[in-house]
């Protein structure tokens, strides 16, 4: 029976349960500093999984740790299953894509993406084979006998992923690959990047700062603060439902509304606001709702609203962002569609949100 | 107050045989917060440079307040400047560096101390007076630039992209705080950036310039919603191409088919073609809508990339005929909408700001 | 640490091989401080007593007393001297570029490969001709030329990661060129003008090749006593004062290093 098994090919083969990169309780101390306090995280094959965080949140030691380019304090470091928390960074069988490219300015953009191969000693026609379908695979066919030097910032960076894709290395690390390019390029790349990771199937860990970058690659964000991580989670779950009030704070624009909690809602000096629906809060305590720009209503049809004045607009082309102070001088943000046209300064306002809409959390 | 601010009149700047400006025309009004947009390399550094005086004109004059100074030295213009990697002085501390264009106008001691601290406090840095810039983060250095450049109470505020060496989330909340204290001091403002974003949001009014050129000058909504060409319109946000033709003109304003959809666009881009002719019809993302089954469709294409931005989910589609991709903004996370690999109907949403260009040759 | 065996050696073998490096570089100057305690009166190694007496020679010795006042003058004068050219000449190629800019740069710069010996010789012809006597004045200008582009390379480099647009933004301010000089520039060169005349002075006060043709009995400066000294004897009050010497100048950098930063006196630039 396990002869069977043993021959089925892979891909029919149950789905493995082993992760591909399994960080375990891995922390990182230098002196009295934590620059990663112990943590876990794993990533399944094939998975896309962003590092998300503001400069100084730990992911840079994270990346460096999991690369071994700096040994943990403590944990232990599993690939595809395998303790691989002392192996040098070159045995580890990871590929990393810098932000600066990194490619080598002696070298033509042919010869840049044969070099990993050159180093695992594969015989040169399977070689040169490898090297045109990958520079074909990012959309570099023709510019084999060019110099880096003589390529733009985006071919640069195509050439880097190139060399990184070529020998399909068990785990692909990329250190904010994009951080040099200007936006629109950098969405063109990012989309790059998605149908390399789709055509693939490569794992992927991902570095950045941009949240947007983030919630638009990833299967999962793993986003840290102060060295450890605030929440894990698909993007999805990460804009709708965040953990924290930093998560809310971090990723795209949110409202965020104080009080107390009583019986039947949350008391601010706007009012008694309801809670979502499944919320159990203990009467007396400090709390926040947050609610996202997008989901304010004015003149909401149900539920309490909340007067104010329009106190600032702002023009976003495809929408408008309408600032309102209320009352007691706290201040939402509600999205407005082009169509749906701006407000005048000074406008009086009423406001709403469907309960289901908001999210409690802790302040 | 009869003049504007600032003006340009044909100002050229050349490097070499490269033609860095061509015959700028400007006027900036008084109190007013202009942007110059556009890519790098369009021009738009040159002209702030320009107008500081850090570079001679080759052709033109330029006027501050109404006086000529084209051939002013940069000291004598009494501009307040803004540069993108701060430029604060690392031998003075925060105090001294605010203080140093009250100095060299021999500002007394006690008034200049009082200015500054005023300074300070109007860019929130009470407190961080004596502080070397070293010790400050990005964010409160560039504040302290631009105390520096606010206290001597400049004709003219001059910034070049001032915020784009800042993380995403504190250059937001650097532009809020920069258009809140321009408005409060009502001084004029031109600013640089290459971010339409940041150009749309804080600007009364934008420049559009490329290669040299200013292309078109106009609120935010203007060039967003108006355009004046093809390049102004594929700069500022994002549009997608789709083939169309002309069907005929009416006054101001000209009918194009494109798929099943009529449109309504200015005609004036359209001078000279006849009705009949190929034209390309340019729509904002926002202005298109997955269409009802059976509905009219303005174009069919294949879905190949959703990418999710929290408040709303783009799709890029593939649309037979139509060159690159096409763009669509979904509000949410659009489930069950445009899968990936999925045919799409698209159509547009009602009365869209639509504009028509002659087809490039 | 935890890379295995393979790496910890090849890691103690770099480190051995620095020492051994270092060791061959530290070695002449170990031998002739040793050879300056020696009791006898022969310069010689390993020496077989201790004493101190040479050292007491060595600073009592009249030539070389002489030989350090004229050194330190000839040094304070030239450095200071090839500073102010330098400086100026420095900010003259950095600001503009004029006909002949090249060529004067490559001229100011000739002395690093033209030998000292040469230096020296043309002079001291020169000075021949023009009918000049061996005075003090003519070893500082000679000094002059030789430092020079020592001084000239250290004002050059800390201009070029002077960060132009602090001059922009101080006469945006309303200062004019007179004051972003005074007030902006020079501060922040000092450091590098710091470095320059140190590095200067070092040069200067430990010049020989050239001081050798255009001194005189009267203006001979510490390194052409020494020579002459040792044409006549052969005691160990030599590496006494050389002794001194390596002391004097190692005190002289670990002060610079405190107050300027060596990496800065040298110009190595680690900046972006």
């Amino acid at each position: 029976m396990d002869a069977q098994v043993a021959d089925m090919p892979a891909s029919l083969a149950a789905p493995s349960r082993v992760p591909k990169l399994s960080v375990q309780r891995i922390g990182k101390r230098y002196g009295k500093l934590d620059a990663l306090l112990p943590m876990d995280l794993d990533v399944a094959p094939g998975e896309f999984v962003t590092i998300l965080g503001p400069s100084g949140s730990g992911k840079t030691t994270l990346l460096q740790i999991i690369a071994g380019l700096t040994e943990p304090t403590c944990g232990r470091l599993l690939i595809d299953g395998r303790n691989e928390t002392d192996t040098p960074p070159h045995r580890r069988g990871i590929g990393v894509v810098f932000q600066n490219y990194a490619l080598f300015p002696h070298l033509t953009v042919a010869e840049n993406v044969a070099f990993p191969l050159q180093m695992r000693r594969m015989p040169a026609a399977e070689l040169n084979r490898k090297v045109a379908a990958t520079l074909e695979m990012v959309g570099l066919g023709g510019l084999q006998h060019r110099f880096p030097r003589e390529l733009s910032g985006g071919q640069q960076q195509r050439v880097a992923l190139a060399r990184c894709f070529v020998y399909q290395p068990a785990l692909i690390i990329m250190d904010e690959p994009l951080g040099a390019l200007d936006r629109k390029l950098r969405e063109t790349m990012q989309l790059e990047i998605r149908r390399l990771h789709r055509d693939t199937g490569a794992t992927i860990l991902f570095v950045t700062h941009d949240q947007d970058e983030a919630l638009a690659l990833s299967d999962r964000i793993c986003l840290l603060n102060q060295a450890r991580i605030e929440q894990l989670g698909t993007p999805q779950d990460i804009y709708e439902r965040p953990a924290s009030l930093f998560v809310a704070d971090f990723i795209g624009l949110s409202n965020v509304l104080r009080g107390t909690l009583e019986a039947g809602g949350l008391r601010t000096a706007d009012g008694l606001l309801p809670l979502p629906p499944g919320a159990t809060p203990a009467s007396g305590s400090l709390a926040a709702l947050v609610i996202r720009p997008e989901h304010v209503e004015l003149d909401p049809a149900e539920g309490p609203a909340l007067a104010g004045r329009v106190t600032e607009t702002v023009y976003a082309g495809s929408e408008h962002r309408l600032v309102v102070t209320l009352g007691s001088g706290a201040s939402l943000i509600l999205r407005r569609t082009a169509s749906q046209g701006s407000l005048p300064l000074g406008a009086p306002v009423l406001l709403g949100w469907p309960a289901e809409r908001a999210q409690l959390l802790r302040p | 107050m009869a003049t504007e601010a600032v003006r340009l009149d044909g100002v050229t700047r050349r490097f070499g045989a490269m033609v860095a400006l061509h015959e700028a025309w400007l006027k900036v009004r008084h109190g007013e917060f202009l942007t110059l947009l556009g890519p790098s390399g369009c021009g738009k550094t040159t002209l702030l440079n320009l107008i500081a005086g850090f570079l001679a004109a080759d052709g033109g004059e330029i006027f501050i307040e109404g006086a000529l100074v084209t051939a002013t030295p940069v000291w004598q213009r009494d501009i307040g400047m803004v540069f993108q990697n701060y430029a604060l002085f690392p031998h003075m501390d925060v105090a001294r560096n605010v203080a140093y264009g009250l100095a060299t106008r021999g500002v007394n001691k006690a008034e200049a101390a009082q200015r500054v601290a005023e300074a300070l406090a109007l860019v929130k840095l009470t407190g961080m007076a004596g502080r070397r810039p070293r010790e400050l983060s990005g964010g409160q250095q560039q504040r302290v630039a631009l105390a520096r450049a606010l206290v001597i109470r400049p004709k003219v505020l001059l910034l070049d992209e001032p915020f784009s060496a800042l993380d995403r989330n504190l250059r937001g909340a650097m532009q809020v705080e920069l258009k809140e204290i321009q408005q409060r001091l009502g001084i004029t403002t031109i600013f640089v950036t290459h971010d339409q974003g940041e150009a749309l949001s804080m600007s009364d009014r934008v420049a559009v310039m490329s290669a040299g050129r200013i292309h078109q000058v106009g609120t935010p909504e203007e060039v967003y919603r108006r355009p004046a060409d093809r390049f102004v319109a594929g700069f500022v946000g994002d549009v997608n191409r789709l083939p169309a033709r002309l069907l005929g003109r009416e006054g101001d304003t000209a009918q194009v088919a494109a798929g099943a959809c009529h449109f309504t666009v200015p005609a004036a881009p359209l001078a000279g073609l006849a009705p009949g002719a190929a034209v390309e019809l340019f729509l904002r993302p926002e202005q298109l809508a997955p269409a009802p089954a059976g509905g009219p469709a303005l174009l069919e294409g294949v879905v190949v990339a959703r990418v999710y931005q929290g408040d709303r989910m783009e799709l890029h589609l593939e649309a037979a005929g139509v060159p690159g991709r096409v763009l669509l903004r979904l509000p949410g996370h659009a489930p069950g909408v445009g899968e990936h690999g999925s045919h799409l109907a698209v159509q547009a949403q009602p009365q869209p700001d639509a504009m028509a260009f002659p087809p490039t040759t | 640490m935890r890379y295995g065996l393979g790496l910890r050696a090849l890691r103690l073998m770099l480190r051995l091989l620095v020492l051994t490096i270092l060791g061959f570089v530290l070695l002449p100057s170990v031998v002739v401080i040793i050879a300056a305690f020696s009791d006898r009166s022969i310069l010689a190694f390993p020496p077989t007593g201790f004493s101190w007496r040479w050292f007491a020679r060595a600073l009592a010795y009249e030539d070389f007393q002489s030989g350090f006042r004229n050194g330190v003058i000839v040094m304070a004068w030239a450095s200071s001297i090839a500073l102010v050219i330098g400086s100026g000449v420095a900010i003259a190629l950095h600001r503009y570029s004029f006909t002949g800019s090249r060529l004067l740069q490559a001229m100011l710069l000739a002395p690093l490969v033209v030998p000292h010996f040469t230096l020296g010789l043309g002079c001291l012809i020169l000075a021949a001709q023009l009918g000049v006597a061996r005075t003090m004045g003519l070893v500082v200008a000679t000094h002059v030329v030789l430092v020079l582009p020592f001084v000239l390379r250290s004002v050059y480099v800390s201009l070029r990661n002077l960060d132009g647009r602090l001059e922009q933004a101080a006469a945006s301010l309303g200062a004019p060129p007179g004051r972003v000089l005074w007030t902006v520039t020079l501060p922040l060169l000092a450091p590098g003008l710091a470095g320059g005349w140190l590095f200067a002075a070092i040069l200067s006060f430990n010049e020989f090749t050239a001081s050798l043709f255009v001194t005189a009995q009267r203006t001979q400066t510490l390194p052409v006593a020494m020579y002459n000294y040792v044409r006549e004897y052969a005691d160990p009050t030599m590496a006494a004062l050389a002794a001194i010497y390596i002391a004097v100048t190692a005190l002289l950098l670990l002060v610079a290093n405190r107050f300027l930063g060596l990496g800065r006196v040298l110009a190595i630039d680690h900046g972006h």
